[in-house]
C-alpha cells in the first residue's frame, strides 16, 4: 500500500506517505510527532463527525440540526446519513437531547444541537 | 419615554452576545438590539463542528456554542430587542442617540452612553468579482446556500460548481454532498486555498471533490435558470487565459469568494477605516476613531475562529461598559506601525499609559514557513516569538503586555520576518 | 408632394378622418408619375451609399415605399453597416435581410404557459408590449369607456428596453431638431411632472451637466443654446465655466474645461413608472395580462380581425404595436412590413448608495456630442431616484434582441466613464445589468397610424429618449388608437369616473417617525424589517404581492420595494423574501421564480422522502 495525505494535526498541513500494511505502517513527510498519529489513524480508520439536520413538524423552524454522539467511520457516513434522514422531530428539544439511540446498531446516538420549542397543548 | 442604557450593543450573533455579556458584568445597564428574531448570528446555520475549542475546550457545532451564549446573556438583565433594526445613530450628550424601528414599537428611540458595534460582515457577491455572461437563477452565495439548506431545508441545485475556497464554500461542498447533490469541482483563482487545510481534507477530500487551483469561473450561461459555466486556468497576474476555457454543466454556482465587514452604518459619523481590514481603525480597547463607539468579531475584521470573535466581543463589552465611568488619563494616541510580511494587524493604534495584556491579531500576508514576530519601540524590543509555518488563511494571536510600552516612547512596530538562515 | 415625403406617408393607403385623408388621396394621383421618378432616385442613392462603403454584395428592391436590402454578409458589422447605408434616401422605412454567415436569427422567446384564457374574448383596444409605452397608451386609453388589454410575453411589465435603461428623464437636447425624437422628448419631459404627482412615483430633477473636456469646446455654448431653442427645451439651460462646473460638482476631476446645463433632465426609476402607469390603467378597467405573446394575427380586408397568443385567440377593435425589439416583427405579422429593428446593447452599472455624497447632477460624456457612430446617446453619471449612481450605458450593435449577458470587455468600457468624478472607483460597483434598444435604420421613433392595415397604430423603434417621450407617445398613440375605433363605428367616450391617481406602496424609510410608527401600530409588518441594505419591511413586501398589477417573481419585488436591491444583492434576504412570496401567494417555496420561466431558485426540500410518521 502506498498512500499521500495531508495531516491537519496543525496548520502546516504536512504532505504525509503512508506506505506498508497494517500492523506495520511507515509514514514518512511529517514534521513533528503527531503526524504520525494521525497518518496511523487515516489509514486504519479514518473517523469524522457527522453533523447534519432533520425535519420538524414545526411550522416555522422546519429543520433541526444535529450531530452524533460520537465520531464514526468516514466510509459508514453515507448510512448514517440515510437513517438520519427518516427522523422527523416532533416535539420541544434543547442541544444536548438524545433524539435517536443506537443508530445502525452502533451504539451512536443522534444529538439535537439546536433548540426547538413548541406551544404546549 | 426615553429608555437609556449604558451599553448598547448592535448585533446579537457571538461577538455582541460576547459584549452583551461581558459589559453586563462590569455592571453596565446593557441592550442588545438583533434585526433578526433569535439570537446566535450566523451561527445558527453552522451546524458543522469545530467550533469553541479555545473558549470552551470543547468541539461544538454553530448552534451549540450559540446557544451558551444566549443562555448566558438571559441569566443576565440585558434587554433584548428582537426583530429591531437600527436606522439612525446621533452623537447626544456625550452618547448617542439611537433609533430604532420594530413590529411592537414602531420607531423608537433609545440612548446609548457607549455602543459596541457588532454587525458582523456580509459576503461578496457574484457582481463583486466582475462575474459576466448570463443572468439566470442558480447563482448564490455560500451562506445563502447554508441558510437554504440547513435553515430551511431547501436544495439550491443538483449540480454544483463551488467558485473560490473559502471555508464556508468548502463545508458546503461538503454539506450538498450529504444532502445528495453532485458537487462537480471547487475553483480557487488563488495559488493556495484561502480556507483551512482542516476543511480542505474533510470536505473535498473526503469525499472526492477536485480542488482546482488558478481556475475561475469567466462566463455563466442558461437565460432562466443556470446550465453550465465557462472556466478558465489563470495566469500570474490572475487573467484569464482563454485558450483554456471549458464548460462545465451545472444548476447551481455557489460562491464562497470572500466576506465584506458590515459597517455602513458608520459611515455618517465618519469613523477612521482601515482600507485592509474594512473594519473601523480600534485602540487596544476596540474603541473606534469616535470615542465611544466600540467595534468586536468580524465587523472588526474577519475571523476565521468564533473563539476569536468571542473574545474581542468580551472586551468590546467590557470596554464599553468602563467608558464614562472610569475616566481613563489618556496621554498619547499612537499608531501601531506594521512591517514586513503583514497583511494586517489589529488593533491598529494604541491608547497610552497603558497597563495589562491584549491579544493582537495578525494575518500575515504571505505563507511563511519559519517565521519570527517583533514588537519594537525603537530599538528596544517588546516582544518576540518564533513562528511557524504562517498562511494568510489562518489568522494569528499574540498577547501584548501594554505595560512594556513607554507612553513617552517612539511609534511601536510589529514586524514578521523570516527567522535568520532560515528559508521558507 | 413634399407633404407625405417629408412625414413618410404612404400615398393612397393612409387612413385618416377627416381633410388629411383627401389631401393625400389627391397628391397621390396628381403626383404619380413623379412619384415613380423620386423612387428611382431614391434606389439610386441607396445603392451608391453602399457602393462607397463597400457593400457591393447587398442586392436592393423597392417594396412599396419601403428599401429592402438582402444578401449574404460575413460580419454583423456588414449588416449594420448596410442598413445605415441605406437610411435617409427618402424611404419610408429600411427593412433590413440581410444574412450574416454564422448568426442566426434570433426567435422570440415565448412563455412557458399554454392555456385558454383568453379564447374567445375581444376588446376594443389590445396593447402589446408590457413597456413603458404600451402602459402609458393603455393609462391613457383607460380615461375612454373602452376595453382595454395589455398583452406582455414576459413574466413581468418592463422586463425588457424599459427596465433596463439608466431613468433618465432627458431635456430633449440630444435630438436633431425636427425629429420626433425631439418634439415627444420636450413634450414627455414636461408631462412628468403631473404625471409623477398623479402616481405617486419618484421624480427628481437634478438637472443635467454636459462636461467639456477641452477648452475649444466652450466655443459650443452658443450652438447648444440654439439647438435647446428649436427643440423647445425647457429650463434656463446655459453654458458654464470650468469654475462654475466645480461648484456644482466639487468631485469631478481636475480636467473639465467648462459645461452646459440643462436644469430640465430627470430621473426616475424606468420600472417603477411603467409599473405605476399601468396599475393606475388596470385600476381604470385595463386588463393586464402577463406570460401573454402574440404568435399571429389574422387579416381580412386591411383589418387584424383576429390575434392569436400562447393563451388563446382573441378579436380588437384596434391593436397598438408598442412590442418594443419586436416591433418589426410584429408589424411583420398584421402584413405591414416596411421597417426592421436592430438590437444596439447598452450596459450599465450600478455603485454603493454610499457614493450619493459624491454627485448632485447628471453628468454627461463629451462624447454625446452628436457623433455620427454612436446612433444613441452616449453615457454618464446618473444620480438615480434611489440615491445609487449608475454608469452607462455602453452601446454595441448585437444580433440577439434578447441578449442580456454583460462581457468584461464593455464593463472595461464602461469602468472608464468612472474617471469623471475623481471619488468613484470600481469598488463601488455593486450591480450591472444590460438592456437591448429597439433601433430602426432611421434611427427615429415611428409613431403613427399604419399606412396599410386600418386597425394597426404603431408606437415603434422606441430607443432613448423613449422612456422622457413616453407620457406624450401616450397620449398620442390613445388618441389615434380612439379614432380608429371612431372610424370604424365604435362609440368612445370619456370616462366620467377615471381616477388619474394611484396609491402608491409606501416606502417606510421615507416616513417620518411619527408616520412610520402610526402606519407600524396600524399593520405590524411595516415595523418589520427583512432587507436590510434598503431597509424594506414586510409589510411593502406584501404590497406588491397583491397590488393592481402584483409582482410575482422575486426580480418583481425588487422592482417595486427595492428589497434585495442594495449591496449585499439579497445575500441575506433572498430566503426572507421568497419566505414571504410563498406565504402570501399560498404556493410552495420551489415554485417561487427569479424572473419567471424556470428561473426557479429552490429546486427541492431536502429529506424529501420522509413522511412524519417516523416522527419522535
Amino acid at each position: 500500500m502506498h498512500k499521500n495525505i495531508t495531516c491537519i494535526a496543525c496548520p502546516r498541513g504536512c504532505l504525509l506517505t503512508v506506505s506498508g500494511e497494517a500492523e506495520d505502517l511507515i509514514i514518512s513527510g511529517n514534521e513533528c510527532r503527531k503526524g504520525i498519529e494521525y497518518g496511523r489513524q487515516e489509514i486504519l480508520e479514518p473517523l469524522r463527525m457527522l453533523t447534519t439536520t432533520v425535519r420538524t413538524t414545526h411550522p416555522v423552524y422546519t429543520r433541526l440540526p444535529v450531530r452524533l454522539s460520537r465520531e464514526v467511520p468516514l466510509e459508514q457516513i453515507p448510512e448514517f446519513m440515510k437513517v438520519i434522514n427518516q427522523v422527523c422531530v416532533s416535539r420541544t428539544c434543547i442541544p444536548g437531547d438524545v433524539m435517536a439511540v443506537n443508530l445502525l446498531e452502533s451504539e451512536v446516538d443522534l444529538i439535537a444541537t439546536g433548540e426547538l420549542y413548541y406551544e404546549k397543548g | 419615554m426615553k429608555q437609556e442604557y449604558d451599553v448598547v450593543v448592535i448585533g446579537a450573533g457571538p461577538a455582541g452576545l460576547a459584549a452583551a455579556v461581558a459589559a453586563s458584568d462590569k455592571g453596565a445597564t446593557v441592550c442588545l438590539a438583533e434585526r433578526e428574531e433569535r439570537m446566535g448570528g450566523i451561527l445558527k446555520q453552522c451546524i458543522h463542528d469545530g467550533f469553541g475549542l479555545i473558549r470552551f475546550k470543547e468541539k461544538l457545532t454553530g448552534p451549540e456554542y450559540a446557544w451558551r451564549y444566549e443562555n448566558m446573556v438571559k441569566e443576565r438583565p440585558v434587554d433584548f430587542l428582537s426583530r429591531t433594526f437600527l436606522t439612525t445613530m446621533k452623537p447626544e450628550n456625550g452618547g448617542f442617540d439611537l433609533s430604532f424601528v420594530n413590529p411592537e414599537k414602531g420607531v423608537f428611540s433609545v440612548y446609548a452612553g457607549s455602543l459596541v458595534m457588532a454587525m458582523g460582515c456580509r459576503e461578496r457577491t457574484d457582481r463583486q468579482i466582475f462575474l459576466h455572461g448570463e443572468r439566470p437563477s442558480g447563482i448564490f452565495t455560500a451562506g445563502q446556500a447554508q441558510d437554504f439548506i440547513n435553515l430551511k431545508g431547501y436544495m439550491p441545485g443538483h449540480k454544483c460548481v463551488i467558485l473560490g475556497s473559502g471555508d464556508i464554500g468548502l463545508i458546503m461542498a461538503r454539506r450538498l454532498t450529504l444532502e445528495g447533490a453532485e458537487v462537480q469541482g471547487v475553483y480557487e483563482i488563488g495559488s493556495e486555498p484561502s480556507g483551512l487545510t482542516r476543511n480542505i481534507v474533510q470536505c473535498l477530500e473526503d469525499y472526492n471533490i477536485p480542488l482546482q487551483l488558478e481556475t475561475t469561473v469567466t462566463e455563466i450561461h442558461g437565460y432562466d435558470r443556470l446550465e453550465g459555466v465557462t472556466i478558465c486556468r489563470v495566469d500570474k497576474n490572475k487573467i484569464p487565459r482563454r485558450e483554456t476555457a471549458v464548460r462545465i454543466d451545472c444548476d447551481c454556482l455557489i460562491l464562497s469568494v470572500g466576506l465584506i465587514p458590515e459597517n455602513d452604518i458608520l459611515k455618517p459619523l465618519s469613523v477612521k477605516m482601515d482600507p485592509v481590514t474594512k473594519g473601523p481603525v480600534v485602540d487596544q480597547n476596540l474603541e473606534t476613531s469616535f470615542p465611544g463607539i466600540f467595534s468586536c468579531g468580524n465587523a472588526l475584521h474577519v475571523n476565521d475562529l468564533v473563539d476569536y470573535v468571542s473574545e474581542s466581543g468580551h472586551l468590546a463589552g467590557e470596554r464599553a461598559a468602563l467608558y464614562g465611568k472610569k475616566k481613563i488619563q489618556v496621554k498619547r494616541r499612537i499608531t501601531l506601525n506594521t512591517a514586513g510580511n503583514i497583511q494586517y494587524a489589529v488593533p491598529q493604534n494604541l491608547t497610552l499609559p497603558a497597563k495589562g495584556t491584549v491579544p493582537l491579531f495578525f494575518r500575515p500576508l504571505r505563507s511563511m514557513g519559519k517565521g519570527v514576530a517583533i514588537l519594537k519601540q525603537g530599538e528596544r524590543i517588546i516582544l518576540k516569538k518564533n513562528l511557524n509555518w504562517l498562511k494568510p488563511s489562518e489568522m494569528n494571536r499574540l498577547p501584548i503586555d501594554l505595560s512594556l510600552i513607554d507612553p513617552d516612547g517612539m511609534t511601536p512596530v510589529f514586524s514578521l520576518e523570516n527567522r535568520e538562515g532560515v528559508h521558507a | 408632394m413634399f407633404f407625405y415625403i417629408d412625414r413618410w406617408y404612404k400615398p393612397g393607403y393612409y387612413n385618416l378622418s377627416g381633410n388629411t385623408t383627401s389631401l393625400v388621396v389627391n397628391v397621390y394621383q396628381e403626383d404619380f408619375i413623379s412619384m415613380k421618378g423620386q423612387m428611382k432616385r431614391q434606389l439610386r442613392a441607396v445603392r451608391r451609399s453602399l457602393r462607397n462603403k463597400k457593400l457591393k454584395f447587398v442586392q436592393v428592391v423597392q417594396k412599396g415605399n419601403s428599401v429592402h436590402l438582402s444578401g449574404t454578409a460575413d460580419r454583423w458589422e456588414q449588416k449594420v453597416n448596410a442598413g445605415f447605408a441605406a437610411a435617409h434616401k427618402g424611404f419610408k422605412g429600411v427593412v433590413n435581410d440581410i444574412d450574416v454567415r454564422g448568426v442566426v436569427d434570433t426567435e422570440m422567446r415565448l412563455p412557458a404557459v399554454q392555456d385558454s384564457l383568453l379564447e374567445g374574448r375581444s376588446f376594443d383596444a389590445v396593447i402589446v408590449g408590457g413597456g413603458v409605452i404600451g402602459c402609458a397608451v393603455a393609462r391613457e386609453l383607460s380615461r375612454q369607456n373602452i376595453t382595454i388589454a395589455l398583452l406582455e410575453k414576459e413574466s413581468d411589465l418592463a422586463m425588457q428596453a424599459s427596465g433596463r435603461n439608466d431613468g433618465m428623464i432627458h431635456p430633449g437636447f440630444a435630438a436633431s431638431p425636427g425629429t420626433l425624437k425631439a418634439s415627444y422628448n420636450v413634450r414627455g419631459n414636461r408631462m412628468y411632472t403631473k404625471l409623477a404627482e398623479e402616481l405617486g412615483f419618484e421624480l427628481k430633477r437634478p438637472g443635467s451637466i454636459i462636461l467639456f473636456k477641452s477648452p475649444l469646446m466652450n466655443l459650443l455654448k452658443p450652438i447648444f443654446r440654439r439647438r435647446c431653442r428649436k427643440n423647445g427645451v425647457d429650463g434656463n439651460y446655459r453654458g458654464l465655466s470650468a469654475e462654475e462646473v466645480r461648484k456644482m460638482e466639487p468631485y469631478v476631476t481636475e480636467s473639465q474645461k467648462g459645461g452646459f446645463f440643462l436644469p430640465s433632465a430627470g430621473i426616475v426609476s424606468p420600472f417603477r413608472v411603467t409599473i405605476a402607469l399601468a396599475e393606475n390603467a388596470a385600476q381604470n378597467g385595463a386588463e393586464i395580462f402577463l406570460n401573454t405573446a402574440v404568435t399571429s394575427m389574422d387579416v381580412k380586408n386591411g383589418r387584424i380581425s383576429r390575434i392569436q397568443t400562447n393563451r388563446g385567440s382573441l378579436q380588437c377593435g384596434v391593436l397598438i404595436n408598442a412590442a418594443g425589439i419586436w416591433g418589426d416583427k410584429l408589424s411583420e405579422m398584421a402584413g405591414d412590413r416596411f421597417f426592421s429593428l436592430h438590437g444596439r446593447k447598452g450596459t450599465d452599472a450600478i455603485l454603493d448608495i454610499e457614493c450619493s455624497f459624491y454627485q448632485n447632477h447628471i453628468l454627461g460624456m463629451p462624447s454625446i456630442l452628436g457623433s455620427k457612430k454612436n446612433h444613441s446617446k452616449g453615457g454618464g453619471l446618473v444620480p438615480c431616484v434611489e440615491g445609487n449612481i449608475l454608469i452607462g450605458p455602453t452601446s454595441e450593435e448585437v444580433p440577439g434582441r434578447e441578449d442580456y449577458s454583460t462581457d468584461s470587455e464593455n464593463f472595461r468600457k464602461l469602468l472608464g466613464q468612472l474617471s469623471i468624478n475623481q471619488e468613484l472607483k470600481p469598488v463601488h460597483i455593486i450591480n450591472y445589468y444590460s438592456g437591448v434598444r429597439a433601433a430602426s435604420w432611421e434611427e427615429d421613433f415611428i409613431i403613427e397610424p399604419s399606412g396599410k392595415i386600418s386597425n394597426l397604430i404603431l408606437a415603434a423603434a422606441i430607443q432613448s429618449p423613449g422612456l422622457a417621450s413616453a407620457p406624450a407617445i401616450g397620449e398620442d398613440v390613445a388618441r389615434m388608437a380612439v379614432e380608429s375605433l371612431r372610424v370604424a363605428g365604435v362609440k368612445v367616450i370619456k370616462k366620467k369616473n377615471f381616477n388619474p391617481r394611484r396609491k402608491a406602496i409606501p416606502a417606510v424609510k421615507d416616513l417620518s417617525p411619527e408616520e412610520r410608527s402610526a402606519l407600524i401600530r396600524k399593520d405590524p409588518a411595516y415595523g418589520e424589517i427583512l432587507c436590510r441594505c434598503e431597509e424594506v419591511s414586510r409589510g411593502e413586501i406584501r404590497d406588491a404581492l397583491v397590488s393592481s398589477v402584483p409582482a410575482s417573481t422575486v426580480d418583481g419585488i425588487k422592482r417595486r420595494v427595492r428589497a434585495g436591491a442594495g449591496r449585499c444583492h439579497g445575500g441575506f434576504c433572498l430566503s426572507r423574501v421568497i419566505m414571504v412570496m410563498a406565504e402570501e401567494l399560498g404556493i410552495p417555496i420551489t415554485n417561487i421564480t427569479r424572473k419567471g420561466g424556470s428561473s426557479r431558485i429552490l429546486l427541492h426540500e431536502t429529506k424529501e422522502n420522509v413522511s412524519d410518521e417516523t416522527g419522535i
